[in-house]
């Protein structure tokens, strides 16, 4: 113990005699801790942590295939759910539950919130627990029964301040009341995070028909019965079904059973693949901490081999060396500890609240330990293993030459130069890996950023309304309150256009219409072609920048007794006419007895997905298609999308201060589309600037260390002649070589590496020769400086002092 | 004290093959003082790194106080380096980051002396040296000469049978050279054997034998005239 505190000590202060060396290895150590915990951290809410449910793993979600859109999750009618469950034997219980988005008001004010509803059983199935009061039961969902309500953590906290009475208070959604009856854990949400209220169903099955399909299953397996099990079992009951529904569930073809987290993170494939990405970046920066910290401690150790003979010859054993060299490694490695959960602690803080809500996580990114110790062991292991290698080398090699050898340059240094050499080839090699996966992401945001959307998002407000039917029963009231509140809108200075639609693109909602030409309305009505369905209000088009090809937009002649007219995107109109402006061509749409006449054709625009090919977009005007909840759209002023946001939430409180408004820059609504790109530059990029960094310093070091080296023999080189530029060329000219190994390595592993990404690229090619040309420049350039302030000193060797030490 | 038969040392391999050292064969008695010299590479140093057991890679046989050492594998070589030997080096060797009293210490701690008693041994040296003035300090505050001292002051503090000399006074001035050489030589007095490595005749006549080596082998050995020897050792 007595000795143990002794090399502790002896520990420190080698350690502060060296500050150079000790930061350099604490930075690098507490670099590689800090990128590795903090990318687990910020993922495991999404990925890993375990759901908030009892026994998950048993939890899955069901969906019908649909044949025409391709879709595999399908909702049901509540009638189907009572026939499946009735049928199926796979499941312990099947829930079911559904969203939207709700009017809640009272004394704190008017809000929008979403509220999910959900079977009495749902609750139980999941196995939640309530932080205050009880959850739903079965007994709250018959029809009939009182309004409850179960409130979300989050929304407790923030709206009703905590308040432990909260439990046995009314409060209303969409005037109507419900009686909190519970409060979930902090960790509860169902389906996703913005959920913010539950209550149940109450359905009254006389009233809903077995068309109305917008429940979403969610069933816990029995034991012993597997997924695929259980969804051979399904697709047999809608089969059987088929027969005596052939309208609902002989319009399907198949069953998906999903496990949970999968069926609620509707981003699950990019999330997963972005985080197989960035685990591989992570661990190349890890590597490359690794790398350099290895080099690092041997070239130190090579330093120290005078030292250490010395030490052998007063008598020093093996274990006893090696316990010195530990204690030394232990403290930079918990001085690299301690820095890197401060950075990880500092990083996950500053990228938390930055990450989409609307990305199904479990709790929030918060620094996990288990991360960190898997991260802090790995790492720490390093400086130890390397640590320990002159312990052990010096009990074998020659201590009366170590001792005149010391710091020289004998057959030890050249053997630790070559390892050293290896080690930046390695580090250059993976800091092109990383820098040029990087590129190839920020290339692919440009290319994603220059995609022409079809309507311009940077100068549009959008706010989602919706006047409870409570207060606004008829189409006529409706159409009053959207009218008050645009004019309210449009007189507001900065506003340039205002009107309204039911969906907004982006928006993640892709309503469906089938409809047929009349030459092609002979054709079976389930394989009519679908289009995205538009219900919007007149100037719609103008106030989103959509470009109107031909004929007119909606106006007040297209009322709702007017006749039935439609505005079709370009596409369907060069699809199904060929060319042609189809301006007073009709289609059928399905469901709708009436033909409906081509009025205009605008672009396309990106509704689907950012990057997806979209599907033709089809208009009908918002009086012939009515809509309770409607997007205002407001084009503003550049620039002034932020500051009117409140001004327009006051307009609409103005016209009714019941009807809650939160605007909502459209850029955000595409932002939530493009985050794979946009984050994955930023992080690949972050990973490649530590990783060049890192590759310098490695560099640098091994640059600066054969310069100590050959400090007599650049000695006698300047005795012999040698000028000052022939030095520095030597030692730049070894910087560069190295460089240029690491590079051309390093390239063709990114050309494999790219491949592997190229789920995630955009425009972009796997092997684009510019990235790789400007990743090769950026790289020998950082080599030719680390290896040019080493060579300055190389110049600044005064022989005669050097000659006369040695 | 010290038996070498036939000790033999080559480097290099193949065409590159030397004899550093050839067919060394040397007795040399306990309390004896002997000084070996020649010219540059003759292999006075390597002989001496075989005699401390800092060099394993040798051919022969060499008895320390009748243990077959070549028998020996080299962890029980530094065993017995620790218990009989100590070393005084030309460049000094002292370790940078520690004091002069934490050098000392270091041979103490090696050989698992308890605390108490490594203290109490570090003051005495440090009394019997008359350096306790500069127990605090680090090596680069002391002059070549006081370095040294500290050297020799290291190389006895674990009592050894046996202290081996590499040059000992070979950075020091004149003057500095004889206080260290007085100071073997009282050390060699109270029982010490010692062996030195050395250029000088005037270091050598401190001695009782010198042998001397030229190209790896021994050329030949003389018994120094006890009336050379300096007055006041």
């Amino acid at each position: 113990m007595d000795s143990l505190l002794q090399d502790l000590r002896y520990a420190l202060r080698t350690l502060r005699r060296a500050p150079g060396y000790t930061i350099a290895v604490v930075l690098t150590l507490a670099l590689g801790i800090a990128a590795n915990t903090t990318v687990f951290s910020v993922l495991n809410p999404y990925l890993l942590r375990p759901l908030p449910y009892a026994h998950a793993d048993r939890l899955v979600q069901i969906g019908q295939i649909d044949p025409v859109s391709g879709w595999d999750g399908a909702r049901f009618s509540i009638q189907q759910l009572d026939d499946w469950r009735a049928r199926t034997r796979a499941f312990e219980d099947v829930g079911a539950y559904h969203y939207g988005n709700r009017n809640l008001t009272g004394e704190e004010g008017a809000e929008r919130v979403m509220v999910g509803y959900v079977t009495g059983n749902l609750f139980p199935l999941l196995g939640a627990r309530p932080a205050l009061g009880r959850t739903i039961l079965p007994s709250d969902d018959e029809p009939g029964a009182a309004g409850v309500v179960v409130l979300d953590h989050g929304l407790w906290v923030r709206r009703y301040g905590g308040d432990p009475g909260i439990v046995g208070r009314t409060i209303r959604i969409d005037g109507e009341p419900f009686t909190v009856v519970g409060v979930m854990e902090p960790d509860f949400n169902f389906p996703w995070n913005e959920v913010r209220m539950w209550v149940p169903m109450r359905l009254d099955r006389t009233r809903e028909a077995r068309t109305d399909m917008y429940h979403i299953p969610v069933g816990r397996l029995r034991d012993g019965w597997t997924r695929e099990r259980a969804r051979q079992e399904l697709a047999g009951i809608q089969r059987e079904l088929a027969t005596v529904y052939p309208d609902v569930e002989g319009r399907f073809a198949g069953v998906s059973v999903k496990p949970l987290r999968e069926a609620l993170n509707f981003r699950y494939d990019v999330v997963r693949n972005g985080f197989i990405i960035l685990l591989a970046a992570v661990g190349a920066v890890l590597l490359i901490a690794c790398v350099n910290v290895a080099g690092l401690v041997l070239a130190r150790s090579l330093s120290r081999s005078r030292e250490i003979a010395v030490r052998m010859a007063l008598g020093a054993g093996r274990g006893r060396l090696a316990r010195q060299m530990l204690a030394e490694s232990a403290v930079l490695a918990l001085a690299g500890g301690v820095v890197g959960v401060w950075l990880a602690w500092f990083a996950i803080g500053a990228i938390g609240p930055r990450l989409p809500e609307s990305l199904y996580r479990v709790g929030t990114a918060t620094l996990d330990g288990r991360v960190l110790l898997f991260s802090a062991a790995l790492t720490l292991v390093t400086p130890i293993l390397f640590g320990l290698s002159p312990a052990f080398a010096a009990t074998r090699a020659n201590l009366a030459s170590s001792m005149k050898e010391g710091g020289r340059g004998g057959s030890a240094a050249r053997g630790t130069t070559r390892g050293r050499r290896v080690l930046v080839i390695a580090q250059v090699a993976l800091a092109v890996v990383l820098v040029a996966s990087a590129g190839l992401m920020v290339r692919s945001f440009a290319a994603v950023s220059r995609l022409d959307l079809g309507f311009d998002a940077e100068r549009l407000l959008t706010v989602e309304v919706a006047p409870p039917a409570a207060d606004y029963p008829t189409v006529e009231e409706t159409e009053q309150f959207f009218q008050r509140a645009t004019d309210a809108i449009a007189a507001l200075p900065g506003v340039r256009a205002v009107s309204a639609t039911a969906w907004l693109p982006l928006n993640h909602e892709n309503p469906l219409f089938q409809f047929a030409t009349p030459t092609g309305a002979g054709a079976p009505v389930e394989e009519w072609p679908t289009a995205i369905r538009g219900s919007i209000a007149p100037g719609y088009f103008e106030a989103m920048g959509i470009r109107l090809v031909a004929g007119r937009d909606f106006g007040p002649m297209d009322g709702p007794d007017a006749p039935r007219v439609a505005i079709v995107s370009r596409s369907l109109a060069e699809r199904h006419w060929s060319g042609d402006v189809p301006i007073g061509e009709t289609v059928l749409l399905r469901g709708v007895d009436d033909p409906v006449t081509i009025v205009g054709v605008v672009e396309d625009v990106r509704h689907e997905g950012i990057v997806e090919a979209s599907r033709p977009q089809l208009y009908l005007p918002v009086t012939q298609s009515p809509a309770q909840r409607r997007f205002l759209v407001v084009a503003v002023e550049a620039g002034a999308s932020v500051t009117l946001a409140r001004a327009v939430r006051d307009a609409i409180a103005a016209v009714d201060p019941n009807v809650p408004a939160t605007p909502r820059p459209m850029s955000e609504i595409v932002r939530e589309n493009d985050f794979q790109w946009r984050i994955g530059s930023v992080v690949l990029g972050a990973f490649g600037g530590v990783a060049i960094l890192l590759a310098a310093l490695g560099l640098y070091g091994l640059m600066a260390y054969n310069v100590a080296r050959r400090h007599r023999e650049m000695g006698i080189r300047m005795a012999l002649g040698a000028t000052a530029a022939q030095l520095r060329r030597l030692v730049i000219g070894e910087g560069v070589r190295l460089t240029g190994v690491g590079l051309a390595i390093g390239v063709v592993l990114s050309l494999g590496v790219a491949r592997l990404i190229s789920s995630m690229l955009y425009g972009v090619r796997p092997s684009d020769p510019l990235t790789l040309l400007v990743v090769s420049v950026i790289l020998a350039a950082v080599g030719a400086i680390a290896s040019y302030l080493p060579s300055i000193r190389a110049t600044r060797v005064d022989p005669q002092v050097t000659l006369r030490t040695e | 004290m010290i038996s070498l038969r036939n000790i033999e040392k080559v480097v290099g391999e193949g065409a590159a093959r030397t004899f550093v050292l050839r067919r060394i064969t040397l007795d040399i008695r306990e309390g004896e003082f002997v000084t070996i010299m020649g010219p540059s590479g003759a292999g006075k140093s390597t002989l001496l790194g075989i005699l401390g057991m800092l060099d394993h890679d040798w051919t022969g046989e060499y008895y320390l106080l009748g243990q077959p050492v070549h028998a020996l594998k080299p962890k029980q070589r530094m065993e017995l380096n620790r218990q009989y030997i100590g070393f005084v080096f030309q460049q000094y060797h002292l370790l940078d980051t520690l004091t002069v009293a934490e050098n000392l210490e270091i041979p103490l701690s090696y050989r698992n002396v308890p605390r108490k008693e490594r203290e109490a041994r570090v003051a005495d040296i440090l009394d019997r040296f008359q350096i306790v003035g500069k127990k605090d300090l680090y090596p680069s505050q002391l002059s070549g000469g006081q370095q040294q001292l500290v050297g020799v002051a290291r190389a006895v503090i674990a009592n050894p049978k046996l202290i081996l000399a590499d040059e000992p006074t070979g950075n020091l001035h004149s003057q500095q050279a004889r206080e260290i050489m007085q100071l073997f030589k009282r050390l060699n007095q109270e029982g010490t054997t010692i062996v030195q490595v050395t250029h000088s005749e005037e270091n050598a006549s401190y001695g009782d034998r010198i042998i001397h080596l030229k190209d790896g082998w021994i050329e030949g050995e003389e018994v120094v005239e006890k009336t050379k020897v300096t007055a006041g050792a």
